[in-house]
């Protein structure tokens, strides 16, 4: 049994040069995949990572970033309105000019035009990294299908940087072999993206169950294609206390 | 070893298109990826200089190869219009699971050609579904399984998990970091022949080093004497003669059963001069 | 004193630290140092609508998260708000009410959820300031609702009175339940000082319901809309339209029996339920100081693994399963608690998510940690001990032999 209390604070790194989000390469977009089950949202990671492309910075760590890279951040989310992630970024000191959000919550019908709209006006500045939280219901609210939701998000990754976060509960990856079966839609989207990215990050809770001193674990493992930079494959226990602050250990 | 030494041989003249094999299939998973085998097989193939058409319907980054083909937007026909057939080649399908189970087979029949050799991966991991009318004909993988003519199956190596392990992992999509779609990994190679006979080989592939080792498959042997060597200061394992003393031991049972099988499996009570034996007890009847 | 009884934020924007510039995720467990209440700080929420804001001024029925200060409204069943830890249902966000079994205890939540609304709105009857909505159901199941728990506030004292000078183990029982509760998350000082409506700021937060009585005056259709479920996507437009109609008042949604098929007889597709449940969160994001949403469904016909519930369950601000006892467990209890009924319990309930919280990353899955009792007067919740069999039940045994 590890404790955290008996533990030393990390810092979240997630390649070789100690970076989190990768510093912008012309000649390669990244795609990343966040996956999380129910009981671990990934609010407070998709804040850090989104403050680390608009100011460098990242409130998870301790030790200040020192090689500091911007980048416009575009955000979408189907599952959570924009006041969630405005409140928890208003925390954030900095200025959230750079910080687009693209309200597919309440009008989902012409998602790419839209998302695709404002990275080509972000794109005039830098390359973005755009979010897209929960991708996957447009498989259900649309009548799009998953192969051509994929080639659309394939067509906006070949302008930014992707980082798209699903949900890989349990219930939700049962598939059958009934092509209607809303598991079977979902694990065959999210397998078909996992083969498209170069780094995965995942949230769950403890195998053993609720724990006071832990809220649960996040991995970094590199994706199925291989990425430009080296990515430091790691397990982290977080623990998100009572004041907000997240902290991170090894496992 | 000679058939050590043949079967890498053979495994690099696979991957240089020397071997008259005009379907490599591979299987990945979300644990091994076929992103390093493709790699692989492309720097095998510039060396050679085969000139190389890719077919991608996930790949975003080109690959280092002559000619790109994006194929999410095509339909099978119009793919297949796009490969040309006059020179040799190396046709690699990033992924074969895009093509819709009812145009797979023309599509390969489409893409084939004397020649050309064509690398299409499967991804095993994507839930396969049953189309509707569909229930009694082969799945795509059976048919791509009996169409190929060497298979690859990848897996990530010097892995401490079983494959159910990893089953499980790659169904929940749970990858175990560390381990996973590292450059270095196991293939299963399954050779088939002009003939039709099938040789199997495992290898260690090394796609930073170009380097292939047969994998040693005791271990699969069933015979679990290696696992114990060396585990202990104590002696664990049998020697030879050991073995055949123990073979030769007669056990208790077989005896038995010299006598009794001709009763056929009955329990069969016999008096003997010492039972308590009581008439009236109901309890004691052994009949 | 008065400040103390509102239950505040712990840490608002303005009294955030420094050096800490980490998203502000409210504190973990209520209860955990549940005496340091701060002053309120600011309305959270940003800036609320102008016919929302009329909704929430003055209303007697909102009060402030303790966790975040964010306007909440009573479930009704007091035990419940606790749960939840903002002491109620932050308005704008939806509760998932998930039930094992053929019980139906669910139901009863969805009562108490309306019938709390309704109270509200009759408290001044010249200023109605709540709507009830129920879809799928009508009318006459709306005339069950359950009233108001009866008694004068003195025959009330005197009968504390009576019973406390009674020593019976019932008396001692129930005392200790409710210490029980009100000392795990540091409201005992609030709940003694309760009656005393001069001191308490918030004397209609919640009412006590007696579930075999019923309304009075049976809801009308002014304060309680009633919505065919025939057409998922016509329901959630009238639903809509209901709120608009209602701009300076609360309304209450309650879906129950979502999916039961005696209440929903057309069949329907997967997407299309889900795409209800999207639209009735969208509804909730779209008027988030107006609306608040109760649903409950049957795990037994869609359980946990179902990948439908799965979905919905990412959709809702907070999940809670009632999972009543199996038969044996129930005897069990039955025998160990002979002499103290006041401890036999209905059923487990588990908690998967709660309000702002589980958004916020916190991971608040409580499973088999408490146990519920559907009570004439209050839907009762409490830490699950396990029943221990004494000596008592050694006789009985010995008898057999």
């Amino acid at each position: 049994m590890t404790s955290s209390s008996d533990l030393q604070q990390q810092d979240l790194v997630v390649f070789e040069d100690r970076s989190i989000l990768p510093k912008s390469d012309p000649d390669h977009n990244y795609c990343t995949l966040v996956l999380y089950k129910a009981s671990t949202r990934p609010t407070w990671l998709n804040v850090a990572l989104v403050e680390n492309s608009l100011f460098g910075t990242c409130y998870v760590n301790k030790t200040p970033i020192s090689d500091r890279s911007t980048a416009p951040v575009v955000f979408a989310s189907l599952s959570v309105d924009e006041t969630t992630y405005r409140k928890q970024l208003a925390r954030l000191k900095g200025d959230l000019a750079g910080f687009k959000y693209v309200d597919l919550f309440n009008s989902y019908q012409d998602w790419y035009t839209k998302i695709s709209l404002e990275v080509d006006r972000q794109s005039k500045l830098d390359k973005p990294n755009v979010f897209i939280e929960n991708p996957e219901f447009l498989l259900f609210l649309t009548d799009i299908t998953v192969d051509k939701l994929l080639a659309q998000l394939r067509k906006l990754n070949t302008k930014c940087n992707l980082y798209l976060i699903s949900s890989s509960d349990e219930s939700l990856m049962e598939y059958s072999d009934s092509p209607d079966d809303l598991a079977t839609v979902h694990a065959t989207f999210l397998t078909k993206l996992a083969h498209r990215t170069s780094l995965i990050l995942s949230l769950r809770p403890l195998r053993t169950g609720r724990a006071e001193d832990v809220t649960g674990e996040l991995t970094i493992g590199r994706g199925l294609i291989g990425s430009p930079k080296k990515i430091v494959e790691r397990e982290y226990l977080y623990l998100i206390n009572k004041e907000g602050t997240v902290k991170l250990f090894y496992r | 070893m000679s058939s050590v030494n043949s079967a890498t041989v053979l495994l690099n003249r696979v991957l240089s298109l020397k071997e008259a094999s005009p379907l490599l299939l591979v299987l990945d998973s979300v644990i091994q990826s076929s992103y390093f085998f493709q790699q692989e097989l492309i720097h095998k193939a510039k060396s050679e200089s085969v000139p190389i058409t890719y077919l991608s319907f996930e790949t975003l980054d080109r690959p280092e190869v002559d000619e790109l083909v994006l194929c999410d937007e095509l339909s099978p026909e119009q793919i297949i219009a796009k490969v040309g057939k006059n020179t040799k080649q190396l046709v690699i399908i990033d992924s074969i699971n895009y093509i819709p189970e009812n145009q797979l087979n023309s599509f390969l029949r489409g893409i084939i050609s004397p020649t050309t050799v064509v690398c299409a991966t499967y991804h095993t991991s994507i839930p396969q579904v049953s189309a509707p009318g569909c229930q009694n004909m082969p799945t795509a993988i059976q048919r791509l399984l009996f169409m190929a003519t060497t298979v690859f199956e990848l897996r990530p190596a010097n892995s401490s998990l079983t494959d159910d392990e990893l089953e499980v992992a790659s169904h929940k999509l749970e990858i175990p970091v560390g381990i996973a779609n590292k450059p270095i990994f196991e293939a299963k190679m399954i050779y088939r022949r002009k003939s039709g006979r099938a040789l199997e080989y495992a290898f260690t592939i090394d796609t930073l080093t170009h380097e292939y080792q047969v994998k040693q498959q005791n271990v699969a042997e069933g015979d679990d004497a290696e696992l114990l060597e060396n585990l202990t200061t104590f002696n664990l394992t049998t020697t030879q003669k050991q073995k055949l003393a123990r073979e030769q031991v007669d056990l208790p049972f077989l005896q038995a059963q010299q006598s009794l099988g001709a009763v056929g499996g009955a329990i069969v009570y016999e008096f003997e001069k010492d039972d308590d034996y009581d008439e009236d007890d109901p309890y004691e009847d052994p009949f | 004193m008065s400040f103390r009884k509102r239950g505040e934020i712990v840490s608002g924007p303005t009294s955030r630290s420094v050096g800490v510039s980490g998203p502000v995720i409210p504190r973990a467990a209520p209860g955990r140092g549940a005496g340091q209440y701060v002053s309120r700080t600011a309305l959270p929420g940003g800036m609320p609508k102008k016919n929302s804001e009329n909704a929430l001024a003055n209303h007697v029925g909102v009060k402030p998260s303790i966790l975040t200060s964010q306007p909440c409204i009573s479930t009704g069943s007091s035990d419940i708000d606790t749960l939840l830890g903002h002491q109620g249902l932050p308005i704008g966000s939806s509760i998932l009410i998930e039930e094992t079994g053929t019980t139906d205890f669910a139901s009863t939540l969805s009562k108490l959820f309306l019938a709390q609304g309704i109270v509200h709105n009759r408290i001044k009857s010249s200023q109605p300031n709540t709507h009830d909505v129920v879809v799928g159901l009508d009318q006459n199941w709306a005339k069950s609702l359950p009233g108001v728990y009866k008694g004068s506030k003195e025959r009330k004292k005197e009968k504390v009175q009576q019973n406390e000078s009674k020593v019976s183990v019932s008396n001692i029982v129930n005392q200790n339940n409710d210490l029980k509760i009100a000392w795990r998350y540091g409201l005992n000082q609030r709940k003694s000082e309760s009656d005393d409506d001069t001191i308490d700021q918030y004397p209609h937060y919640n009412n006590q319901f007696d579930i075999t009585s019923v309304l009075t005056v049976a809801p009308g259709p002014h304060e309680l809309t009633c919505i065919p479920n025939d057409n998922l996507t016509r329901a959630l437009k009238r639903i809509e339209e209901t709120v608009i109609k209602q701009p300076s008042k609360i309304v209450r949604v309650a879906v129950p029996l979502f999916l039961n098929p005696l209440v929903y007889q057309n069949e329907r597709s997967a997407p299309e339920i889900l795409r209800f449940v999207h639209g009735l969160k969208q509804i909730l994001k779209k008027y988030p100081n107006q609306v608040a949403l109760l649903m409950t469904i049957n795990l037994d016909l869609y359980p946990r693994n179902n990948p439908l519930i799965g979905y919905m369950e990412l959709l809702f601000d907070s999940v809670i399963e009632l999972r009543p006892f199996d038969p044996q467990l129930h005897d069990l209890m039955e025998r160990v608690y002979r002499n103290q009924p006041a401890k036999i319990k209905h059923g487990h309930l588990n908690v998967y998510k709660l309000p702002v919280l589980s958004e916020s990353g916190l991971m608040c899955v409580q499973e088999m940690e408490y146990s519920f009792k559907n009570g004439r007067r209050r839907f009762e919740i409490e830490k699950w001990s396990i029943p221990v069999e004494d000596e008592e039940k050694n006789d009985d045994k010995k008898l057999e032999f």
